[in-house]
């Protein structure tokens, strides 16, 4: 959104249109103007005049407004070349009192500038021109020649002065209220605009607020399985030194020794974890070339040695289909990977012939599918829904912390990917990921 | 040094205004006095005194003892064209007692039926320019009236003002008045004899 | 005789953690026979044939509270359903790594635990109980 502009800034902008829309109208009034007095010409051969005195006036009024653009002077200039085309109007028509509407013209004309005080030049003129011809006239000073009307008494003056200074004071009227609704719509719009912004601002609060409670609620369920899941391995560890204590363990000796390793085990296992879930949830996700083969087989030479140590081997098989470049943040892509196939080995079938998982990947200019199958154990129904909540265990079965396939999900999320479970007790299951390929795109964090 | 800038500039403004506004009053000053000049009188002029008779027959087909108004016109000329519609009025107010003829006087060719269009008028229209020498006119318009016997009773301009709209100075209306004996012969002074408009035949005055 | 109760049934998911309970109330002849149950629904389904032959049911339950599909408090909502003569005979002892002081009180507060204990369980604990 464009920054709100101050209320002078505002105000001066709007200015500025009317008076450039006014400018404008008056460049065609005054040509009309010109060409008017031009015609006039034809009637009585007032050739000189026409074009002598048109011409000056518009010298007049284009001249200050390019001597002095920054004022308002031309505008004034406006009103008395207004009063002057009048005066050459009557002369050129000799004397032709209806010419003195002109000058009611330019009065009406000047309410385009939303200025009152325009009003006054021409009011001026008109009634200096009107008083000092028309008396000079009267009194028989015969260099004058005013109007073709008999007389000009002063009950006629008095009367043509009050009405023209009615339809001026009108006009002036006009102009005075039209300025004032401008500038009650300049505040409207002022105020409007800065209502808008704070309603924006509201909205954002009310946004970060509600992530801040899901933030906080999230630390909060955090910390009690944190510490619930970290206590257990070592009060396991203690209480099977307990049992060494308590005497000659004796035939218990090898598996007290491997219980504690487990433990112990357990417990790296869960602090790995939640490694896992802080720099997937901090890192800037960073866009690399992704080389699949490499990747895999990174994973897969770290998960060899991982099972228990009565767990059968999986194969582990990789079938990546690549060609087009693949760019991605490789440390989340990494975490993926690694839980969904540990995952795999962990919970391998001991019914299975042959367990294996395997690792598919498919990349196109606009995504990459990657697809992750074993005959595991598989998840049921019921279940499928929640595996990918925060410290959700299936089964008493479950070695995991619970943190795993979260992981998964928030670091496919960050990638702007989906994922989708697929499975059946006893046969399998399977990951379907859909990752854009951020090859062309620039990353759009959440 | 921004505000004597401004300051600089307001100045040369107004004396640059002042400048324009003296040329417009002297445009205006200049057309009204070159329609007021009198008409320079020609070289070769012969002046022709009032009573001194005037023969139409031949130029034009006036019958009977009327007296004749004759309009000198010239279509060019702007000051013969500010009073046709006086011209007119006047031919409507003493058609029946006045024969009413327009001469012009002009290099270009007009018909006469293009002339009686301009007045909107049927009066007998003449061409031949040598009337004006016989009646002593030298410029345009010009009021000519002869009496009953065709004798020079008024040469002179119509009206004070150009317009023909002073009352007081409707110096043709007041010859054809005194004529009739409604008002006995004013004293025509300059304004009335001397001629102003424009010269003959073709106008300079533009 | 030496052994100071007969039946004890420890019900916990953790495979170490009642290898760990067993081992200690063999070692120090809390119990004759320990059952070992890793889940709450495994508990019940022993104990409910049980009502018709009440002396084999264990006097003491050792009950842990974070386990998955059932936990220790849902157990304990289940077991308030179980037939009066065999509610009678137990008494449930709550034996978990949960420091949350609302796990406390909600344990307390109900009428069949008699204690709140933290794991490990060892031999002193046991001596408290004896």
């Amino acid at each position: 959104m464009v920054p709100q502009q101050t209320y002078q800034a505002l105000h001066t902008s709007y200015l500025e249109k009317v008076k450039l829309r006014s400018d404008r109208l008056m460049n065609y009034f005054l040509g009309s103007f010109f060409v008017c007095g031009l015609s006039l010409a034809f009637f009585y051969d007032t050739w000189l005049v026409a074009i002598g005195i048109g011409s000056l006036s518009l010298i007049a009024y284009y001249s200050t407004k390019w001597l002095l653009p920054h004022s308002d002077a031309y505008q004034y200039m406006v009103s008395i070349v207004f009063g002057i085309f009048m005066a050459q109007f009557i002369y050129q028509m000799h004397g032709l009192f209806e010419m003195h509407f002109i000058a009611f013209v330019g009065s009406a004309i000047l309410i385009t500038y939303q200025n009152w005080k325009l009003q006054i030049p021409l009011a001026a003129l008109v009634i200096v021109h009107h008083a000092s011809f028309g008396y000079l006239q009267y009194i028989g000073y015969d260099k004058i020649y005013f109007t073709q009307l008999d007389y000009m008494t002063l009950q006629t003056f008095i009367i043509h002065g009050i009405l023209a200074t009615v339809i001026f004071f009108i006009c002036g009227l006009w102009a005075y209220q039209m300025k004032m609704l401008s500038e009650r719509q300049i505040r409207q719009t002022f105020e409007m605009g800065r209502f808008q912004e704070e309603q924006l601002q509201r909205q954002a609060l009310l946004q970060s607020n509600e992530e801040l409670k899901k933030s906080n609620k999230e630390l909060d369920s955090f910390v009690y399985s944190v510490s619930h899941d970290l206590r257990a391995p070592l009060s396991s560890m203690l209480g099977v030194i307990g049992i060494c204590e308590m005497g000659d363990p004796g035939p218990f000796m090898e598996k007290n020794i491997s219980l504690l390793k487990t433990s112990i085990k357990k417990l790296d296992g869960f602090i790995m974890d939640i490694l896992d879930y802080s720099r997937n949830a901090r890192l800037e996700v960073e866009k690399q070339e992704i080389h699949f083969d490499d990747l895999v087989t990174e994973i897969t030479n770290n998960l060899k040695f991982m099972g228990a140590d009565d767990q059968r081997k999986v194969d582990i098989r990789t079938n990546v289909r690549n060609g087009i470049a693949f760019y991605s943040d490789k440390s989340r892509l990494s975490i993926i990977l690694n839980n969904l196939i540990s995952n795999s080995i962990r919970y391998q079938n001991p019914e299975a012939a042959e367990p294996f998982v395997e690792v598919r990947v498919e990349v196109s200019e606009t995504s990459a599918s990657i697809l992750i199958r074993d005959n595991g154990i598989g998840i049921d129904k019921e279940n499928q829904g929640k595996v990918f909540n925060m410290f959700y265990r299936v089964s008493t079965k479950s070695l995991g912390s619970g943190l795993g396939l979260y992981i998964v999900k928030e670091a496919v999320e960050k990638l702007n990917g989906v994922i989708q479970l697929e499975s059946e007790t006893g046969k399998g299951t399977h990951f379907n990921i859909r990752l854009p390929n951020f090859a062309h795109s620039p990353l759009i964090t959440t | 040094m921004v505000l004597s800038n401004i300051l600089v500039k307001k100045t040369l403004t107004i004396a640059w205004l002042l400048v324009i506004f003296s040329g417009m009053a002297g445009i205006f000053w200049y057309t009204d006095w070159k329609y007021s000049l009198p008409t320079p009188v020609p070289g070769q002029y012969h002046p022709v005194t009032t009573g001194a008779y005037v023969d139409l027959a031949a130029k034009l087909p006036i019958a009977g003892n009327k007296p004749v108004f004759l309009h000198f016109f010239n279509p060019d000329c702007p000051c013969s064209r500010f009073n046709i519609p006086y011209f007119k009025a006047l031919t409507r107010k003493y058609g029946d007692k006045v024969s009413f003829a327009i001469v012009v006087v002009n290099n270009q060719a007009y018909t006469a039926k293009e002339i009686r269009h301009k007045f909107d008028l049927d009066v007998p229209v003449s061409f031949d320019s040598s009337l004006a020498a016989a009646c002593g006119v030298y410029s345009t318009p010009q009021a000519v009236l002869l009496d009953g016997n065709h004798c020079l009773y008024y040469r002179g301009n119509y009206n004070k003002s150009r317009y023909c709209t002073d009352a007081r100075s409707n110096y043709a209306q007041m010859a054809i008045d005194s004529l009739f004996g409604s008002v006995s012969r004013p004293v025509f002074g300059a304004y009335a004899l001397r001629a102003y408009g424009c010269q003959l035949p073709a106008c300079t005055k533009n | 005789m030496e052994y100071k109760y007969k039946n004890v049934m420890v019900v916990d998911d953790n495979q170490i953690d009642l290898y760990i309970a067993e081992m200690v109330m063999m070692t120090t002849r809390f119990a004759e026979k320990v059952i070992c149950v890793s889940s709450a629904k495994e508990a019940l389904a022993y104990l409910k044939p049980l009502y018709e032959a009440p002396e084999e049911l264990p006097k003491l339950i050792f009950l842990d509270i974070n386990m998955p599909e059932m936990t220790g408090f849902d157990f304990l909502n289940e077991y308030e359903r179980l037939p009066e003569n065999v509610r009678k005979q137990c008494i449930i002892m709550m034996l978990t790594t949960s420091l949350d002081e609302n796990d406390r009180k909600q344990a307390e507060g109900n009428q069949f635990v008699k204690r709140f204990l933290n794991k490990p369980l060892d031999r002193d604990k046991i001596a408290e109980l004896m």
